[in-house]
């Protein structure tokens, strides 16, 4: 029995199936290709989502400039006045000016009948007495003799009005939407002297609808008012004495710092619109009559002062129970004046006259209008392009569908802009507009927040102890596989 | 969108708020002391706004008219007006009111923690639960509350205990009730500065200038409110209230329970509010015998009342238990109790996993009580409704609770709803027990810091009693006090423990298997056999 | 604590209002039923100011204080639904000031128990916000331990920062209100506030004079300045470019045509004059963590901002504490770490 044993062949074990070096092989095999199958998927899964925007055609945009056409037409009826000497001074005057303004001069005959468009108008000189009117988008020039000078400043300051610094920090930011808030602020109503109420939506409808309905174009309003009985000044005005009287004043410093914005409730809470504040401010019997100074330090007859891109205020020493529409002529006249510029309406030039039955004349608008757009089409490629920089620039910023879809927006409605601009300011106007909500829209996109910032070596030594301790036996097994294989070939060979 | 700009720029329509619509605000003080030596203060500020009607939803689209208010707070207005509310109750409460001592508060509302409630019409244009969304993150951003948080895993329609206060316009619009609660919020001086700024008079004159944040965030239970309803033939009504339990005894260096104006708030009224039509302070009578100084304008048995507006200022009204060297406590409670029933509410077990909801209901009245009773409790709790029990007087009794009304919770997302009517035979006491389990929560859902448990709403009962002409009558609803429930709270190093352990595993059991299918046996022969 | 509270107090004093501040506090410190002061938060032991005062305004608080609100609230990126008081609404001509205090280390600041704000996460917020243009400058204040590390990975323009110790070293309390049991307010920050009382909406001291007034020894740290990213000598930069709301008013003549009861062509008649510079206003956002060394109440994090120019808004975050004894587990980890990957880095 023991000689049979040993008779009978050891089993030879390469013979088996799962010992064959083909199969193990295969294993090994099989196991690499799972991992290396598996890396893209890793790789997938873990990244942020991250989708391409246009870029091409953001750094496209640098090219492309917005130009807004200014169509003039001459016509002088005066003899030794020549609308062609005019008119090649005028194109050479806005010549400097357009690239910093946007626009290009065109001639163009002049038709009384047309309709009024944005960006076209008319120059008519005639004989008389000397008088610039402003009708509609007409200009009518009436003159003697040499008046050519006159006539061009005019008319440079009319289609391109000249903006000093202080009129740039003044002017509010563009938004599609304002609040404009009013309100009656009285200092202390215990004191006595006091307005309890006023009729200020009448006041609103006559003194200020006009000039809203023509911004309107602009921008979209909402009005609110309020009264208040305790708003007191964070300072105490100074006492000065003008004759035998006692009074109050503001110096220039206390005007910086007139709004006590912890006691006064003026913010409004429920929309992140941009709003205009519109006070009329009340002061208590203690501080009255309150004048402003001026900068010399004597009483000013101003009553009524702007923070810039904030509102206007106005200081009423009148103070009687209730306001009717009447008694509110002046302060609203002012915060009419206060609201135009704050909201960018050019002013005339100073020998101008037009129909004081309206707000404002059609040039102001139409170069307010063209200020605005190509404003908005500036902070519509600068927004883009911060988008485009900073998702290059943070690795761990998340681009979404709804990034791409607004970037894709505020490419289209540019285009729509480069587009109209020569046909329609208003439907230019309407897409800029359109561009910069998007723009900002997408920029301040919440899924656009970078993921916290979590340190390579934090990765590392969460992927380590399941990574590495796979990773080995897989590397040596293959190793040894690869030396084996090596050798045998040089034995066979 | 330009054209519509145009006309939609709206002076016109504004009948809703049009310079014919009256304003009305009126001021209120009641004082009422209690047996205990606490004085309970309760503000009530209302502002009416005549023949105003709420926005309707179908508006909701369109711009809306604008808003020209002389005496209603501006910044509500403009929330009601943004959502269309019909009816809102936002209360920021503290402490825990204790209707044994105290009796019925003067307002409903005082849960402990933040309570928002509101009844708004259906309509296109907005969904009712986006306005909801809106109204609460507006309102935490106007009265600095954690509102925002009050989201779906709190918001409930409990509409048999939530009944709206005023009138709802339209006989055939539907409306909806949302209602959430936050019962860990704290309230404090951030919270009351701009519910002052919403005063036509602020903090500076009036019964509101004794509203000193010091004084009122040191009271043993104190708790903001506002309440706007619409009044049918009315119009909209603006009510800001505070009420606080003041200890006079706690701040007197005798102990005794005299106490002023002064001496409760540090301040007395030095001016009367110019725009206020009715200012009035009420001082409840009490059964001891007392002087009040200075004399009240007119007074019955029930209450005195003062006429700030009229009344020589500085006013400071005191009251002087003369008799009195200092005040003894009462050993015993009020017999009867001053509420129609009490309620305690206890969550019973030491386990982490489940636990029972235990409610003691006693009816101290002769008469049979019917109460509803609402839990919204947030999934955090889960209620085994099969194990409900109810006993009276330790009898069990399967009729007491009816008309059951059971939302089960979602856990992550839905809070549980569970509204019934319990029946109260005279005199004696209900045991009501529900089984509940407390589930697990996600790693992030822990809060951030080094917590001491999960506060859970208060249940609400509002009882019904049978008045003298056989109708129903609904009293005041009744909170419980919040509970408190510990889940199972990890070890937080734990996440890096887990990788490590199963990366462990894993390997482990990757490496056996990986050897076994990879290894190379050979035979080797053993050189010493055995003997045969 | 009452570190945030004593700057939202002071940018409060010097005019910025409360929308233009935005707060964060992690704790009810003042109304805790623990305080024994209800509703007050004292600036020191001796408890002469109440910062918490009778009028604050806390727009963010409790569980709200998180990195993320944090990064949101400084990039914009909000949910639509978030209310305006808890926004930054700031714009090119905004100052902003951000303060920040509570428990940090190299390079990171604790909020709450369980997350930290990074050296990077933070310059990377500030450079959105300069990308968008949401600022004209920045005052970065923070007072933590170890606090330069938080700056000194800013790389975006017009940025001005302090801290009040270098890495490696522990920033201090200045004192302990026994009555209280904690740590009430920190030795930078309260010299800075001392400074601060000395100041008024209109007055001319520069941020030079701030810096010359930090003194190591006073302080138990070295306090740092950086300002190579700032483009203005801080000779000529005065502290109430951050810290005060100061605005130009122009004043309006009055009208001399009031006959049409139409308005005039009112724009000739106005003459703005306005005398002073355009002064910005100031920003602020400060994010307090109390030293975690001394077991001082929870850690706070305020964000003031404010708009330029026009009044300025501000608003202040504070952040909230981390329980001491937890963070400095916590913070020592963390440490180690940072240590380790510095290290490696270089």
């Amino acid at each position: 029995m023991a000689e049979a044993d040993q008779q009978q062949p050891p089993i030879d074990l390469s013979k088996l199936f799962f010992q064959s070096t083909t199969t193990r092989r295969r294993i090994i095999a099989s196991y690499w290709i799972v991992v290396i199958l598996a890396i893209p998927i890793w790789w997938r899964i873990t990244s942020i989502d991250r989708l391409s925007l246009p870029e091409s055609k953001v750094s496209a945009l640098d090219t492309r400039d917005l130009r807004l056409p200014l169509r003039v037409g001459l016509q002088s009826n005066v003899p030794g006045i020549s609308s062609n000497s005019i008119e090649t001074q005028l194109a050479h005057r806005l010549k400097r000016d357009a690239e910093s303004h946007c626009v290009f001069f065109e001639s163009a005959p002049v038709d009384l009948n047309r309709q009024s468009t944005p960006g076209t108008y008319d120059v008519v000189i005639e004989p008389g007495a000397p008088n610039l009117l402003l009708d509609g988008r007409r200009l009518s020039v009436r003159s003697q003799g040499e008046t050519e000078e006159q006539v061009l400043d005019a008319l440079t300051n009319l289609v391109l009005p000249s903006s000093d610094g202080m009129e740039a920090l003044r002017i509010v930011k563009y938004s599609p939407r304002f609040r404009i808030a009013f309100s009656l602020l009285n200092e202390d109503a215990t004191s006595g002297r006091s307005i309890l109420s006023w009729d200020v939506e009448a006041a609103i409808k006559r003194y200020l609808a006009p000039a809203l309905e023509k911004l309107s174009i602009l921008h979209n309003f909402t009005i609110e008012s309020q009264v208040q009985y305790h708003a007191p000044l964070a300072f105490r005005p100074h006492e000065i004495q003008i004759g035998e009287q006692t009074a109050h004043s503001l110096t220039q410093e206390d005007l910086t710092v007139f709004v006590n914005s912890a006691e006064w409730t003026l913010s409004s809470s429920v929309s992140n619109d941009p709003v205009i504040h519109f006070v009329l401010f009340v002061p208590s019997a203690d501080d009255s009559p309150l004048y402003i100074l001026d900068h010399n330090g004597t009483p000013s007859s101003a009553d009524a002062f702007i923070l810039p891109q904030w509102g206007g205020i106005v200081v009423s020493n009148n103070a009687r129970p209730h306001l009717k529409v009447a008694d509110l002529e002046h302060t609203f006249v002012t915060f009419h004046n206060q609201l135009l510029s704050l909201l960018g309406v050019p002013s005339l030039p100073a020998n101008v006259d037009y129909d004081y039955s309206l707000p404002f004349t059609d040039w102001q608008l139409d170069a307010l209008v063209r200020l605005r757009t190509m404003q908005n089409v500036e902070n519509s490629k600068e927004t883009l392009r911060s988008i485009v920089a900073l998702v290059h620039q943070i690795e761990n910023m998340p681009v979404g569908q709804d990034v791409k879809g607004d970037v894709q927006g505020v490419l289209d409605a540019l285009d729509l802009v480069f587009a109209e601009s020569s046909s329609s300011l208003m439907f230019a106007l309407r897409h800029s507009s359109d561009a910069l909500t998007r723009a900002s829209r997408a920029f301040f996109n919440p899924g656009m927040l970078a993921l916290l910032y979590f340190p390579a070596e934090h990765k590392y030594a969460v992927y380590t102890p399941l990574f590495a301790s796979v990773a080995a036996p897989l590397v040596a097994t293959l190793a040894r596989e690869v030396a084996a294989w090596r050798k045998t070939r040089r034995e066979q060979a | 969108m330009f054209s519509a700009l145009i006309y939609s720029f709206l002076f016109l329509s504004a009948h809703v708020f049009s310079i014919h619509a009256q304003e009305f605000f009126q001021e209120q003080l009641t004082l009422r002391p209690h047996r205990d030596g606490t004085v309970l203060g309760h503000f009530a500020f209302t502002t009416l706004l005549k023949s105003a009607t709420p926005r309707e939803p179908e508006t909701i689209r369109i711009e809306d008219t604008s808003q020209h208010y002389t005496l209603f707070p501006l910044a509500l207005g403009q929330v009601l007006r943004e959502y269309a509310i019909t009816e809102l109750h936002l209360s920021l409460n503290a402490g825990k009111w204790s209707y044994d001592r105290w009796g019925y508060p003067e307002e409903d509302g005082v849960g402990t923690g933040a309570e928002l409630w509101a009844w708004m019409a259906e309509g296109p244009g907005a969904s009712v639960d986006e306005r909801w969304r809106g109204l609460r993150s507006n309102l935490a951003g106007l009265f600095c509350a954690s509102l925002g948080s009050m989201d779906e895993q709190r918001t409930t329609s409990p509409s048999l205990t939530f009944l709206p206060e005023g009138d709802l316009p339209g006989p055939s619009t539907p409306y909806q009730l949302r209602h959430g609660t936050l019962p860990s919020e704290n309230v404090c001086t951030e919270n009351l500065t701009p519910f002052l700024k919403l005063l036509p008079c602020k903090s500076l004159s009036g019964i509101a200038s004794l509203l000193n944040p010091h004084r009122l965030f040191d009271a043993d239970w104190h708790g903001m409110g506002i309440h706007v309803r619409y009044v049918e033939n009315a119009g909209v009504e603006v009510r800001l209230t505070f009420q606080g339990v003041f200890d006079p005894v706690r701040y007197s260096t005798d102990g005794k329970r005299d106490w002023s104006l002064h001496s409760i708030f540090d301040r007395t009224i030095q001016k009367t509010c110019p725009v206020a039509r009715h200012s009035k302070i009420r001082l409840i009578s009490t059964t001891d015998a007392v002087d009040v100084s200075p004399a009240p304008n007119t007074f019955n048995a029930a209450f005195s009342v003062y006429d700030v507006n009229t009344v020589s200022k500085p006013l400071d009204i005191s009251m002087q238990w003369s008799n009195e060297s200092h005040f003894e406590y009462p050993l015993s409670l009020d017999s009867p109790p001053p509420t129609h029933i009490s309620v305690r509410r206890t969550l019973k077990g030491t386990e982490q996993s489940r636990g029972q909801l235990a409610i003691v209901i006693e009816n101290h009245q002769d008469k049979q009580i019917k109460a509803s009773y609402l839990e919204t409790m947030p999934w955090l709790l889960q209620f085994h409704l099969n194990s409900i029990q109810v006993k009276w007087n330790s009898a069990p009794r399967d009729d007491l609770m009816s008309i059951v009304s059971y939302i089960p919770p979602v856990p992550h997302s839905r809070p549980t709803l569970l509204q019934s009517v319990l029946t109260l035979p005279p005199n004696g006491t209900m045991d009501l027990t529900i089984d509940v389990t407390k589930p697990f929560l996600r790693y992030t859902e822990h809060p951030p810091d080094a917590q001491r448990g999960w506060d859970l709403p208060p249940a609400v009962f509002r009882p019904l009693i049978i008045a003298n002409d056989s109708n129903l009558r609904r009293l005041p609803r009744i909170y419980t006090p919040i509970l408190l429930v510990d889940l199972a709270t990890p070890d937080f190093s734990m996440p890096y423990n887990v990788i490590i352990m199963s990366c462990t595993l894993i390997a482990l059991i990757f490496g056996s298997v990986f050897n076994l299918l990879t290894r190379k046996f050979v035979l080797t022969k053993i050189p010493n056999e055995p003997p045969q | 604590m009452s570190n945030t509270l004593g700057m939202y107090r002071t940018v409060k004093r010097l005019g910025i209002p409360d929308s233009n501040i935005i707060l964060m506090l992690a704790d009810d410190t003042a109304c805790n039923p623990r305080n024994k002061f209800p509703g007050c938060v004292y600036s020191n032991a001796a408890r002469n100011l109440d910062l918490y005062g009778d009028n604050i305004e806390v727009d963010y608080r409790g569980y709200e204080v998180t990195v993320e609100n944090f990064i949101r609230v400084l990039t914009g990126r909000v949910d639509p639904s978030v209310p305006r008081s808890k926004r930054l609404l700031t714009d090119d001509r905004s100052n902003i000031f951000v303060y920040m205090t509570g428990h940090g280390g190299n390079e990171f600041l604790k909020f709450q128990d369980n997350e930290e704000i990074s050296a990077f996460d933070i310059a990377d917020a500030f450079e959105q916000m300069w990308q968008k243009r949401r600022y004209n400058e920045i005052l970065f204040m923070i007072d933590t331990c170890q606090a330069n590390g938080m700056y000194s990975k800013f790389y975006s323009p017009n940025i001005l920062a302090t801290g009040s110790s270098e890495v490696g070293q522990n920033s201090y309390s200045y004192e302990n209100d026994n009555d209280i049991g904690v740590a009430v307010i920190d030795s930078f920050t309260h010299h800075i506030l001392q400074f601060m009382e000395g100041i008024d909406k209109t007055s001319q001291k520069t941020m030079q004079d701030l810096f010359d007034v930090f003194d190591p020894v006073k302080i138990h740290s070295t306090p740092g300045v950086r300002s190579d990213l700032f483009h203005r000598p801080l000779s000529q930069t005065l502290v109430t470019d951050f810290f005060g709301g100061v605005s130009q008013a122009e004043v309006f003549l009055p009208l001399i045509d009031t006959k049409t009861s139409m308005p005039p062509n009112g724009l000739d008649s106005k003459q703005p004059r306005a005398q002073d510079d355009p002064q910005d206003d100031a920003v602020d956002d400060d994010s307090g963590v109390f030293p975690s060394i001394r077991g001082s109440y929870d850690a706070d994090l305020l964000a003031l901002s404010s708009g330029k120019i026009s009044l300025s808004s501000q608003d202040g975050m504070p952040a909230r504490g981390a329980r001491a004894w937890t963070s400095i587990a916590l913070v020592g980890a963390l440490v180690v770490w940072v240590g380790i990957r510095t290290r490696a880095k270089r």
